[in-house]
Parts: C-alpha cells; sequence; structure tokens
C-alpha cells in the first residue's frame, strides 16, 4: 500500500504552502524594554557610547495621530529605538528615532524691511501650532491608572466629541483634545523633552497627568507640571508687546532659539531685515521638574536622546507625580509619542510598553 | 471519469483550486481565534465566553468582550453597559451618569462624526443615546443575522459544492465519499442554525463551536484527501472495488 508522489507537483506545493505560512507564523513584536546593569557612570551627552552596546533594543513603530491638523507637514510614522541601563542610583535611556527635519524655530522674532519685530506664529483649526514651533518626545509612565496596561498613552486621551465639548466643556477652536485620568488618585508620569525650550539647559520638562477635568480647577486639566523650586520658560517680550526683551551673546546655531542664562543679555538692537531672535527664555528646572537630566542630538536625520534620572525620587508628592523605579522585580508600563515640530498633535502607538530590569 | 484519469494540467488546476480552499479555511480558522481569543496577546484558542458573547449578547457588549476589549479600560465597565442593556437600555440618569462616561472614555475617540485621529470610524458614531441604543439588541439583530447568515450559506455552499463534486469523482470508497460529504453539509445546516437559535438558548453555543470546527474539519478533509488521489496511489484500505482490481 505504498503512497507513490508524483514528484513533478512538489516544488509547486512547497512554494505554495509555505509562502502562504510564512506571513501567518510571523510571530509578534517584542513590547518589552530590559535595563541592563552597568557600574560605570554614563555622561548624559546624546552620545552613544560602546557601553550601551550592551543593552537590548526595543523598536516601536509610532504611526497614530490624534487629529488631522490642518497645517500638519510632519512625519506621520517612524520607529523609535529605546535602550536602557541602569546602576544602583540612576535609570537611563537611549532613544533614537528618524525625523529628517530638525525643528527648532519656536515662535521666533524676526525684523521686518520696516524695522519692526514681528512674532512668528501659526495656528491650525485646534488653535495650535505645526509651523513654527519645535521637535519634542514624551515618555509616559502608568503610576497607577488601571487599564493602561491596555489601553496604554490612550488611558488618558479624551477627543472633542461631536458637540465639540469635553466633559460638557466647549472645546472648539481651543484643542483637540485633554489629558486626564478617571478618578482621583490615578495619575501617570509625563517626561516631555524639548528640543528648544529645555534641551540647551540640559533637562527634561517632568510632568504629571491626574484626574482633573475642569478648566477652573486648572488650565490645562489634568496635565500638570511637577512640583518646582525654580526655572521654567517665559517668552521672550518686552512690556509694549512689540519686540524681544533679550537676546543671547552669541548668535550661532545653538543660541539662535532660546534666550539661556549664560547668554542671556538686554535687548538691542542693531539688526537686519531678516534676522531672527529666540521667542522664548529658558532656565533649567529645578525641583521635581527638573529631576531628569536629557540632552538631545540631531544628526543626519536622526535624533538622539539620552537621558538620566534617578530610580527613586522623594520629596513632595513624589508618588503622585513620579513612577519609582523602586522594585527592580516588577514590570512597568508606558508609552512613548514624537511630537515633530508640533504643539499637542503627536505620533504614538497603540497599547503599552513593558519596562524591566535584568 | 476518475480523478487519476485526468490529465496533468488538469489535476494542476484542481490542486490550485484544492491548496486554495484549505488556505482559505485555515485562514478563517486563525481569524476566528484571534476574534474571540482572550485578553492574552495573539493567537489563542477560542474563549467559549467570546464566541457567547458574539452570538448571545448585543452588538455593543460582545464587542467590549471581543474586537474592542483592547480599548476597555476595566471589565467592571463592561458588566455596568450590560446591565444597562438588561433593564431596557433606557435614556436615564443611569445611563447618563453611568454608562456614557464609559462610552466616552473608551469609544468616542474612534466612534465620533468629528474625529479625525488615525483609524477614527465616523460612520459608526457612538454619541448619543439614538446612536448607541441601536447596538444593544440582544444577539445578532434579525437584519445582520439574515445578512451574515445569507452571505455564509451562499459562500460556504459553492466552496463545498466544488470540494464534494471532487470527492465524488475520487477513488474512495463509497462509505469514505457518502460520510464525509454528508457530514460537511450537515455541519454547515446545523452551524448556521444555531446561530439563530443562540439568541433564545444560550447553550446553542456549543452547537455553533462543534458544527463549525466539524465544518471546517470536512471541507479540509475532503480537499486533503483528493489531492492525495489526485497524485498518489490510494492505499487498498480506503480505495473503492474499481481501484483495487
Amino acid at each position: 500500500m505504498a503512497l507513490s508522489l508524483n514528484l513533478k507537483l512538489l516544488p509547486i506545493m512547497i512554494i505554495v504552502v509555505s509562502s502562504a505560512f510564512q506571513s501567518n507564523l510571523t510571530s509578534a513584536a517584542s513590547h518589552q524594554l530590559t535595563s541592563v546593569r552597568i557600574d560605570q557612570p554614563i555622561q548624559v551627552d546624546g552620545m552613544q557610547d560602546t557601553v550601551w552596546n550592551t543593552a537590548p533594543t526595543l523598536a516601536v513603530k509610532v504611526d497614530r495621530l490624534p487629529y488631522k491638523a490642518n497645517n500638519y507637514e510632519g512625519i506621520k510614522e517612524t520607529e523609535v529605538m529605546i535602550k536602557s541601563l541602569y546602576d544602583k542610583e540612576f535609570v537611563y535611556f537611549f532613544v533614537q528615532y528618524q525625523d529628517p527635519t530638525k525643528s527648532l524655530m519656536r515662535f521666533p522674532w524676526v525684523k521686518q524691511d520696516d524695522g519692526s519685530w514681528k512674532m512668528l506664529k501659526d495656528k491650525d483649526q485646534t488653535g495650535h501650532s505645526n509651523v513654527y514651533y519645535e521637535d519634542k518626545f514624551a515618555f509616559f509612565w502608568e503610576i497607577n491608572t488601571p487599564g493602561f496596561a491596555k489601553k496604554g498613552c490612550a488611558i488618558s486621551c479624551h477627543l472633542l466629541n461631536d458637540s465639540g465639548q469635553i466633559n460638557g466643556i466647549d472645546q472648539v477652536g481651543i484643542t483637540a483634545g485633554r489629558k486626564y485620568t478617571r478618578r482621583a488618585g490615578q495619575s501617570i508620569d509625563m517626561w516631555h523633552w524639548k528640543s528648544v525650550r529645555m534641551n540647551p539647559v540640559g533637562v527634561i520638562d517632568d510632568q504629571f497627568v491626574d484626574h482633573v477635568k475642569d478648566p477652573k480647577a486648572s488650565k490645562n486639566w489634568g496635565r500638570h507640571g511637577d512640583n518646582k523650586t525654580g526655572g521654567g520658560y517665559t517668552t521672550n517680550i518686552n512690556s509694549a508687546g512689540d519686540s524681544p526683551e533679550y537676546m543671547n551673546k552669541q548668535r550661532d546655531e545653538f543660541n539662535q532659539f532660546t534666550i539661556t542664562p549664560a547668554q542671556k543679555t538686554p535687548f538691542i538692537d542693531t539688526f537686519s531685515a531678516g534676522d531672527m531672535i529666540p521667542g522664548i527664555q529658558s532656565t533649567a528646572f529645578t525641583g521635581s521638574r527638573g529631576d531628569i537630566a536629557a540632552t538631545g542630538v540631531w544628526k543626519e536625520g536622526v535624533w538622539s536622546i539620552e537621558i538620566k534620572r534617578k530610580l527613586v525620587t522623594t520629596g513632595k508628592d513624589a508618588n503622585i507625580q513620579d513612577v519609582q523605579f523602586d522594585d527592580l522585580s516588577k514590570s512597568y508600563n508606558f508609552g512613548v509619542a514624537v511630537f515633530d515640530n508640533s504643539q499637542i498633535n503627536h505620533i504614538y502607538h497603540d497599547g503599552a510598553l513593558t519596562f524591566t530590569f535584568d | 471519469m476518475r480523478l487519476q484519469q485526468l490529465n496533468f494540467h488538469s489535476k494542476l488546476g484542481l490542486s490550485g483550486l484544492l491548496i486554495t480552499i484549505i488556505l482559505g479555511a485555515m485562514s478563517a480558522a486563525t481569524l476566528i481565534g484571534l476574534l474571540y481569543s482572550n485578553e492574552k496577546h495573539g493567537f489563542n484558542l477560542p474563549d467559549i465566553s467570546q464566541v457567547q458573547a458574539h452570538y448571545s449578547e448585543s452588538l455593543l457588549v460582545s464587542s467590549m468582550k471581543t474586537s474592542m476589549y483592547p480599548y476597555v479600560t476595566i471589565d467592571e465597565d463592561i458588566d455596568v453597559v450590560k446591565g444597562w442593556i438588561d433593564q431596557g437600555a433606557v435614556n436615564n440618569d443611569y445611563f447618563k451618569n453611568e454608562v456614557m462616561p464609559i462610552i466616552e472614555s473608551d469609544c468616542q475617540s474612534c466612534h465620533s462624526r468629528r474625529s479625525t485621529m488615525t483609524g477614527a470610524i465616523p460612520s459608526m458614531p457612538l454619541s448619543h443615546y439614538q446612536d448607541i441604543v441601536q447596538y444593544t439588541e440582544k444577539g445578532y439583530s434579525w437584519t445582520y443575522m439574515a445578512k451574515a447568515a445569507h452571505i455564509h450559506l451562499f459562500g460556504i455552499a459553492l466552496l463545498l459544492g466544488f470540494a464534494t463534486l471532487i470527492l465524488s469523482f475520487s477513488s474512495y470508497r463509497s462509505w469514505v465519499k457518502t460520510g464525509l460529504i454528508s457530514t460537511a453539509w450537515l455541519a454547515l445546516w446545523m452551524d448556521i442554525s444555531a446561530w439563530w437559535l443562540a439568541k433564545f438558548y444560550d447553550s446553542f453555543i456549543y452547537v455553533i463551536v462543534v458544527a463549525g470546527t466539524i465544518e471546517v474539519a470536512s471541507l479540509v478533509s475532503i480537499c486533503l484527501l483528493c489531492l492525495v488521489n489526485l497524485w498518489c496511489t490510494l492505499p487498498k484500505f480506503l480505495a473503492d472495488d474499481e481501484t483495487r482490481h
């Protein structure tokens, strides 16, 4: 009862069957980032030193936008590569993603032909900028928000409904959405790296999201800055509101987009038409809001951002405002988002990523 | 005419059809596995509670338990919505204070007429009571049921028709052919009938699972046996009298 196979057909069958199975059996991509223990300190300079070679890379595709801005010309997808290391006191992250444009021109002053100064601004249909802005990157860490493990960043994202309202409050022309958690006591840690306002002073704008959904209680609803003891950014504008108040001593690429303390000097107009002065002045946050060091470098179409934070932060409200990596055997849920020259529009991913220590 | 007597190119063409049907059946099984999996990532064997939700719960609740589950914040949200529907799905304070906040939080980012976010479904809004209440009928709606049933019946009948016709020209013993052909058609009728009956009796969920599995298994078996008969010599215990002699 031997089976005799017609061998002429064998190659065809193998090709057909194997090609059909190939796509079905591809394993799901990993969503886990593992931090590797090191002993030597790391210099946070945005450069990928050899020590980073020991850390595995998590690749995350970000390709979802919360809304279609009518003047958004930024990237609509990119792949974020993340590595992590830690020592006995600090956790470090190295983030890289492709962004063909280095966008730093955030609401700059430009001298006009008639000698006056004009702050360049744009607004999309939600009242936010996508032209004269800056590149940004964000980490979003669950502190204690049920559902984050499933929904990721979307857990706190609330977009306008059919009536143009959020939580019963008219938001048309004001925003595309608001961030807040569902119940009191639930919070999320947000690390907002800003290429113009904070990168030159070497810190991340450390923020958090809680349950506040009333603009009377908080202008930015559930989104808040961590407690600070000093520092921040303000618009560089004189009391008359018609020109800059300060300028930098040096005028080079690094000092063209924000006024920093080391460079700050009163504005004296000796400029020509078309010259540019930063529209913002920045000082490094101090206190909880400035407890994450970061340096970003853009080179040949790639942002590289190196980040350093204490595993455990202290101070008033630290457990509400900061994720605490106080149990190295635990898994931590997080998400990431890329802002390409955009004030609120960003590309993100569905679901949550997990972070563990080796 | 026997399958083995066909010329090479006829065998090649028929083989293509049979392999395609097998791949289609496997894809359908994969889809079922993904749709009715539990909360674990990736492919799992169908979870009976998920199947039950699909056929005997409202479309709103069954979606929250299956395809939309990743967007549901916590499982208790499903219980709140289900409880409201079980109480008649009326536009009362409970709907406004308990159900609507869940819909706003878990559904409206995509299911809104004005949403432009990636993946938005503005054509299926869940913005107001009138939008939501149409998805609260228990089980498939009669309209949806009739639509899905006739598409499945016509589509699978065509596949089974081709497959069983090819099997009828094979050299297998008569009981093999009669058994497989009868089983495949009976399983199809039982599967679709149980869709309707599960709307009233939850136990018919098990009929759907069993009959559906037999339906796919029969179809794949018929195709595999036909392929074997096209290209191989049958073992004697399966071959009919004419072939053995």
